[in-house]
C-alpha cells in the first residue's frame, strides 16, 4: 500500500508539473492552471462526487457481469475445441469493431437510461474479457488436468483448483486493459440523454465555458482509473502470491 | 488386493511397445520397473492408474479401484499457487474430508516427511528434494492402496536421492500400500525393489531381490553385487 501510495504521489505531482507547465505556455483560459482548478473542485465537491458516483457505478456494474459472463464463456471456449471453433470466428469478427458505434442501438433496443450504457461498456469489455480467458485456458499445461484425474473426472474440481487459479492472472490483465477502454467507452456514453456522469460534467462544462470544471471532470476520471486499477493491483497481490 | 495385468498389449502408432503381459501387482509390497528409456516403462504406469487402456487384454483391480490408485509423476506438476498445506489439501477437499480430520492427516503426513516448516511455502520456493516429497505426499495423504512413483529421483544429487529413496520406503513400511517405482537407475532398482521387473524385447523379466531384506545394505558388498547383476540382465548378458 506505501508502494501504491508513493507511486501515486509521484506520478500524481509529474501530472501537475506537466498540466502546470503547459497552462503557463499555453497562456489560454481553456487551460487554466491545477491551482484555480482545485478551488473549483471544492466548490463543486457534492456535485462531482455525484456524478463520479454514477459513472463508477455503471463501469463497476459492466465490469461484474462482464466477468460474470466473460469468464464462464472463456473456459468454455478454452476447454471445449469445438466451441471455439463454433464461436472463434465471431469473436474475432466482434473483436476489432469499435463497439461504441452501436450505442445508438443499444439506445433503441434498451431506452435511454443506464442499461443502455451499461450494456455499451459490457460489450466493449467482455469481448475482451472471452479472449483473455480463453487464451489463459490454453496455456494450461494438459499435464495439469492428469494430476486432477489422479482424484477426480469430474469438471468441477478442475475448474475450482486448476482453471480459476490459474486465471486470475489473464483475468486481472484483461481488467486492466479493459478499465482504460471502459472510461473512453463511458465518456462517449455519457454525452447522450443522461443529466449524470462524468462525461456530462466534462461536456456541459465545456459549453458553458466553465474550463475549471472541466478539468476538474477530466481529473476525476484519472482518479476513478487509478481506484480501480489499485483495487486490480490489490486482488493480484492477494491472489498470486507465488507470483 | 491387488492389480492383475492378463494378457496385456499396448503400443503408438500400429507399433507394439509390448505385448501379452501377465503380471500381479500386490499391496504391501514395492515393485521396480527398470528399463532404457523409451521401452514404455511409464506407460505401463499409465495402464496400472487407468489414465490409458490396454490394446489389448485387460486390467483387472481386485479389492481395490483405480480411484485407490495414486500417481506421483517425473515432473511432479505441483501446482505453482498452492503452498505446501494447500497443495495436500486439495485431494481431500476433493474428496470431501471434514475440516478437522484434514487439518490432522495433513499435519501428520507433513511431519513424517519432515516438509511441516514448508507448509506456506510454494514450489518456486522448494528445492528439488523438498518438491518431490511435497508431490509424495500429494500422492500418500488419500491414504491410497497402490502409489505409482515415476523416476522419482532422477532430478536430485546423490545425497538427497538416497535420503529421498529412504523417505518412499519408510512411507510404504508405515502405511502398507502397494507401491510400483518406474526407474533407470539400477541402483534405485536394488535399493527400492522387493521384485525388480526388467522390461526387455516388449516383455517382463521378474527377480526377486535378495538384498532387499538386508539392512544398511547400500553398505555391503552383495548389495553391490546385485546391482553388476541387475546392469548384466538388463543389457541381456546375464539371466
Amino acid at each position: 500500500m506505501k508502494n501504491q501510495l508513493r507511486s501515486f504521489l509521484l506520478g500524481f505531482s509529474s501530472f501537475l508539473l506537466v498540466w502546470w507547465w503547459l497552462s503557463v505556455i499555453t497562456d489560454n483560459r481553456s487551460l487554466p492552471s491545477p491551482f484555480p482548478t482545485f478551488k473549483r473542485m471544492w466548490e463543486l465537491k457534492d456535485v462531482l462526487f455525484l456524478h463520479a458516483g454514477a459513472s463508477l457505478m455503471r463501469i463497476f456494474v459492466a465490469l461484474t457481469i462482464a466477468v460474470l459472463v466473460g469468464l464462464p464463456a472463456g473456459i468454455l471456449l478454452g476447454k471445449y475445441s469445438k466451441a471455439n471453433q463454433l464461436f472463434g470466428p465471431l469473436l474475432y469478427f466482434l473483436y476489432p469493431l469499435p463497439k461504441v458505434a452501436f450505442l445508438p442501438i443499444f439506445m433503441i433496443f434498451f431506452g435511454l437510461g443506464n442499461l443502455s450504457k451499461i450494456l455499451l461498456i459490457f460489450s466493449v469489455i467482455s469481448i475482451q474479457v472471452i479472449v483473455s480467458i480463453r487464451d489463459g485456458v490454453n496455456e494450461i499445461p494438459e499435464s495439469y488436468y492428469q494430476v486432477m484425474d489422479n482424484y477426480s473426472t469430474k469438471i468441477w474440481p478442475s475448474v475450482r483448483f486448476l482453471i480459476f487459479p490459474a486465471l486470475i492472472p489473464s483475468l486481472i490483465a484483461s481488467l486492466r486493459v479493459s478499465v482504460g477502454i471502459s472510461l473512453a467507452s463511458l465518456f462517449f456514453a455519457e454525452n447522450y440523454n443522461t443529466t449524470y456522469g462524468l462525461g456530462y460534467l466534462i461536456l456541459s462544462a465545456w459549453s458553458k465555458m466553465d474550463y475549471e470544471q472541466m478539468l476538474s471532470g477530466i481529473l476525476m476520471i484519472a482518479w476513478i482509473g487509478f481506484f480501480v486499477f489499485t483495487v486490480l493491483d490489490e486482488l493480484e497481490r492477494r491472489f498470486c502470491r507465488y507470483r | 488386493m491387488h492389480i492383475e495385468l492378463e494378457k496385456v498389449g499396448f503400443g503408438y502408432n500400429k507399433e507394439s511397445i509390448f505385448e501379452q503381459l501377465d503380471f500381479t501387482f500386490d499391496k504391501g509390497r514395492s515393485y521396480v520397473i527398470l528399463g532404457e528409456s523409451g521401452i514404455g516403462k511409464s506407460t505401463l504406469l499409465a495402464l496400472l492408474k487407468g489414465f490409458q487402456q490396454p490394446l489389448t487384454g485387460r486390467v483387472y483391480y481386485h479389492q481395490t479401484t483405480s480411484k485407490k490408485v495414486e500417481m506421483v509423476f517425473q515432473d511432479l506438476r505441483l501446482f505453482p499457487w498452492q503452498t505446501v498445506y494447500q497443495a495436500l489439501e486439495m485431494p481431500l477437499k476433493i474428496k470431501k474430508v471434514d475440516k478437522v480430520k484434514r487439518k490432522a492427516m495433513i499435519e501428520a503426513l507433513m511431519n513424517e516427511l519432515e516438509i511441516h516448516k514448508f507448509k506456506d511455502t510454494y514450489p518456486a520456493k522448494l528445492s528439488g528434494g523438498q518438491k518431490q516429497r511435497v508431490a509424495m505426499a500429494r500422492g500418500l495423504i488419500t491414504d491410497p492402496d497402490f502409489l505409482l512413483l515415476d523416476e522419482p529421483t532422477s532430478s536430485l544429487d546423490q545425497e538427497t536421492k538416497e535420503k529421498t529413496q529412504e523417505y518412499i520406503l519408510s512411507e510404504q513400511s508405515n502405511r502398507g500400500n502397494g507401491l510400483v517405482i518406474v526407474t533407470h537407475d539400477i541402483e534405485e532398482a536394488a535399493f527400492l525393489g522387493e521384485t525388480i521387473i526388467i522390461m526387455r524385447n516388449q516383455g517382463f523379466q521378474v527377480y526377486q531381490n535378495p538384498v532387499f531384506h538386508l539392512e544398511n545394505r547400500r553398505e555391503s558388498l552383495a548389495f553391490y553385487e546385485f546391482v553388476l547383476q541387475l546392469r548384466k540382465m538388463l543389457k541381456g548378458e546375464a539371466e
